[in-house]
């Protein structure tokens, strides 16, 4: 099989395995939103609950790929070329989040403590935040987070498309330049997000690193469904072509970082509030940290930081799809377990309970978000089709693979040149 | 990088067959492929080896070099001279006093520490990561972290008040005074953090050095110099096995460094952060002070490296390359302190805490605030200039925004230090901190023993990293492919 880069095009078997995982996660769609309409009728406060915690579980997935992919705008490594087409479908799913935010908008009386005037009224804290917290405001806030994602995402693929498309360079500086104010504007705009859709949860807690928290999680979920997709879809042309090693070998270390770089951040924002312990900020862990909440919580350190930290710290295990893929899916599951100790406890308090629309909810959601992907992924190549870049990047990636497969004795995949 | 292929320009007939498009039409605005890592000076091993052992084994001193270790002497004999003082009349000598006990002894602790993370990360993570532009700058950036640790060190201990007695900040056995340290404490963190973080700085950055002090002895015409060199060198011969112990040796060292950079100023940020303070007592600490860290050192990179380059004529080695990459790093690092800043004003709000507003206020409004804005100004508006390449590769400008930066950030730990203790909970205890004579004494000549150390650094040892940058002519020799 020769990397050839002028005809980078889908093998036949691409569009057939798109299909089917969209039709799969059609059925998962309808089975999740029935059981949704069920638990809505049936308990509508425990639906909000859920369906907050499903949507969120989803949207990062979404802001994650868009913060993904203006990364990878800045940076250009080889990584980024291979992953392109998906991430870019992630971007597009972001005007389906607004409106999948909807429900949300309908149960924000049950969810959010700040919209009821009786209760602000009475509280001299929430009624100083008033001018932020209050329903008017969030809602325009909200639409303006996804104008402002969906412009800056579609027009950065806007102006990726007419680079491949005419093979002409001359815009990418633009994009570079663009894509670093993107990453800019996601953390800073994801912040507030994660804010109202979050923190507000409980109105009188606060902590100045709960954005980080949130994007960064973020970017690790977008991250794992990437990996996962990347895997599956690894044996078809174009991707045949240019997967080798070292690609799994520089996706399972960004990987491996963000997984370190969740526990850092949430290990600072635990120690600080441990040591200082101020009535302001203390229930919020003392709540999490008893009862059942304290052993999802210590579950979390050894689960969702201290298990894949250590599988992914061997290279081999970085370069090996089988095991990222299983990797990337179990952290998938621990961004669940880790979002569900952030939201639940804000209505269940002290009395934990699992309740069965907590697994309906994101799996109604992802559903419909994995089905609306899919269509984003259909009719078109799986590999960026032309960038001035492109070889260079192989380039240097196939020299680092060359050395790399010479130590491990794993499938020497240079074969032939660039120039050749 | 593209640029490479210029000899030979790859072709590449596109998918309609319509045009021929080349690997060299990468357009003008894409800085990285411009630039090469490497001038045109440095063709050889011959001319890299001569240029760069050159500075240290020519005879006798420069006229500007004795100027400039003058300058950076005298300075160093002010902190003698601050230092016997100290010693003589105690503390009492600074402007600290409650509520503000602690005031220029840490706001010097964290800014020098914070500059010595450029060199780590550029020597450690770079190195990992595969960055070939770290190669001529690692060295004096190295020799910058360690000289920094130094002075940094400096001020906690002439803080004690007995300095003698330092050692009693470890945990040591026989304990014989029933006296261990407070393993909760941070500040008992610092003393593990910033020892293992000075020693393996001290590690990395002499094995990093041994292949080029051989070089040196190589080179050296007089027997002292050859007897000096020699005995550091550790009878480097340069054989295959050599070569292969040094190279591992120097990626472990870099896998033990790069946890260091996060680890050394998080537990700094955690000597704040974990008090009750308003104004210390914030989470974003850890990851706003390790971004700040890496700013102020970058920032010190370009102070030092812009003169440097200058007038030891090494822009074949200091490229454009280098200068605009380092002002990138600076203007990212910049922006997330920005953040920083943005979190702390917002959430000051947002919290609806009374005492949490007011510290916020009182830094925009109260005694204090020119220092609240001239850090703005400088850490937050000036760096904006560097989204223009123009003023990312000129040198002159650079030069400038890093100085301003380097205010900037001494700023930054002065507003959080003192105008949060000045003004906490009761009003009663309100105070103000004047920094005396001594307080910038000591800190100035802190500045001297720096340059001092960095004056002998560029006399007695060289500059720039003589077999890695050998190894990377020999690298883009062979991506030109005819050499």
């Amino acid at each position: 099989m020769a990397r050839n880069f002028n005809t980078i095009v889908n093998d036949e078997n691409v569009q057939p395995k798109i299909s089917g995982l969209q039709k799969k996660a059609i059925a998962v769609a309808v089975v999740g939103v029935a059981l949704l309409v069920v638990g809505a009728i049936s308990d509508s406060d425990q639906f909000y609950r859920s369906y907050l915690l499903g949507y969120i579980y989803w949207v990062i997935v979404s802001i994650g790929m868009f913060s993904l992919y203006a990364l990878h705008n800045v940076v250009s490594g080889a990584w980024g070329f291979t992953i392109r087409r998906f991430l870019e479908a992630g971007v597009r799913t972001l005007p389906l989040m607004l409106v999948l935010f909807v429900p949300i908008i309908f149960g924000m009386h049950t969810l959010y403590e700040w919209t009821h005037t009786d209760v602000v009224a009475k509280d001299h804290i929430l009624h100083q935040k008033a001018p932020y917290l209050n329903e008017t405001f969030f809602i325009i806030r909200l639409v303006f987070y996804f104008v402002l994602w969906s412009g800056l995402g579609f027009y950065l693929m806007k102006l990726n498309r007419q680079i491949e498309e005419n093979r002409d360079p001359s815009k990418l500086g633009r994009i570079q330049k663009l894509s670093a104010v993107t990453l800019l504007l996601i953390i800073l705009s994801g912040t507030f997000a994660a804010v109202d859709w979050m923190m507000s949860l409980e109105p009188h807690w606060f902590s100045t690193i709960y954005g980080i928290l949130f994007v960064s999680g973020g970017a690790l979920s977008g991250l794992a469904v990437t990996i996962w997709l990347l895997v599956k879809f690894r044996g078809n042309r174009p991707l045949s072509d240019f997967l080798v090693p070292r690609i799994f070998h520089d996706m399972g270390t960004l990987l491996f970082t963000l997984t370190m770089f969740w526990a850092y951040i949430s290990f600072s924002q635990f120690i600080i509030i441990w040591s200082g312990n101020v009535a302001e900020e203390t229930p919020w862990y003392a709540v999490r940290m008893a009862n059942e909440w304290g052993t999802i919580g210590w579950g979390l350190v050894f689960l969702h930081f201290a298990l894949p930290w250590a599988i992914l710290l061997s290279k081999k295990a970085k370069r090996n799809p089988q095991i990222l893929s299983a990797v990337a899916i179990w952290m998938l599951a621990m961004r669940f377990m880790d979002l569900y100790w952030l939201i639940a406890p804000a209505h269940l308090r002290s009395t934990f309970s699992f309740h069965w629309l907590d697994i309906a909810a994101p799996l109604a959601v992802g559903g419909i978000w994995m089905a609306y992907y899919c269509q984003q992924l259909q009719g078109k190549t799986l590999m960026t089709v032309w960038d001035p870049r492109l070889q260079d990047a192989w380039h240097r990636i196939g020299n680092a693979d060359a050395a790399d497969s010479a130590y491990f004795g794993d499938s020497p995949t240079v074969k032939e040149g660039i120039h050749g | 990088m593209l640029n490479d292929t210029q000899t030979e320009p790859t072709t590449l007939p596109t998918q309609r067959g319509a045009q021929l498009v080349t690997v060299n039409e990468v357009p003008a605005t894409l800085d990285q492929t411009n630039f090469p890592v490497l001038g045109k000076g440095a063709k050889d091993f011959e001319s890299v080896t001569e240029k760069i052992s050159g500075l240290v084994l020519r005879k006798g001193v420069t006229k500007g070099w004795v100027v400039g270790f003058g300058i950076a002497f005298m300075l160093l004999m002010l902190f003698l001279y601050a230092v016997t003082v100290l010693f003589v009349d105690g503390i009492g000598i600074w402007g600290i006093n409650v509520p503000v006990a602690w005031g220029f002894d840490i706001v010097n602790f964290v800014w020098w520490i914070g500059i010595g993370h450029a060199g780590t990360l550029i020597s450690a993570i770079l190195l990992l990561l595969r960055q070939d532009w770290r190669t001529s700058i690692n060295r004096f950036a190295e020799a910058m972290t360690l000289f920094a640790v130094a002075c940094a060190g400096m001020f906690p201990i002439l803080h004690l008040g007995r300095p003698q007695l330092f050692y009693w900040l470890l945990p040591y056995y026989p304990n014989t005074m029933a006296l261990l340290p407070q393993f909760r404490s941070p500040l008992l963190w610092d003393v593990f953090a910033v020892s293992t973080y000075g020693t393996v700085s001290l590690l990395f950055w002499f094995v990093g050095l041994i292949p080029d002090l051989a070089s040196l002895r190589d080179r050296a015409t007089t027997r002292g110099k050859q007897m000096i060199y020699g005995a550091l060198s550790l009878g480097w011969r340069g054989s295959a096995i050599h070569w292969k112990r040094y190279t591992t040796i120097y990626m472990i060292l870099a896998g033990l460094s790069t946890p260091l950079v996060l680890s050394v100023h998080t537990v700094v940020s955690f000597d704040f952060a974990v008090s009750q303070i308003p104004g210390w007592h914030a989470t974003i600490f850890p990851p706003y002070f390790v971004a700040g860290a890496i700013f102020s050192g970058f920032a010190m990179v370009l102070t030092l490296g812009i003169p440097l380059r200058k007038y030891y004529g090494l822009e074949d080695y200091i490229t454009p390359r280098h200068l605009n990459n380092m002002a990138k790093v600076m203007l990212a690092t910049g922006l997330i302190v920005v953040y920083g800043y943005s979190q702390e004003a917002f959430m000051g709000w947002y919290s609806g805490a009374e005492y949490e507003k007011y510290m916020i206020w009182n830094r925009m409004t109260g005694p204090y605030a020119p220092a609240y804005w001239a850090l703005i100004f400088c850490n937050g508006v000036v760096p904006q200039l560097l989204w223009m390449r123009k003023f990312r590769t000129h040198t002159v400008w650079l030069w400038c925004i890093s100085i301003v930066v380097n205010v900037g950030m001494w700023l930054e730990r002065y507003v959080i230090i003192a105008i949060s203790l000045h003004r906490d909970f009761v009003p009663s205890a309100w105070g103000y901190y004047n920094p005396t004579f001594f307080d910038w004494a000591t800190y100035i000549g802190t500045m001297g023993l720096f340059l001092t150390l960095f004056f002998l650094f560029i006399r007695f040892l060289p500059v720039i990293a003589v077999s890695e940058v050998r190894e990377l002519v020999h690298i883009e020799h062979a991506k030109h492919g005819h050499h």
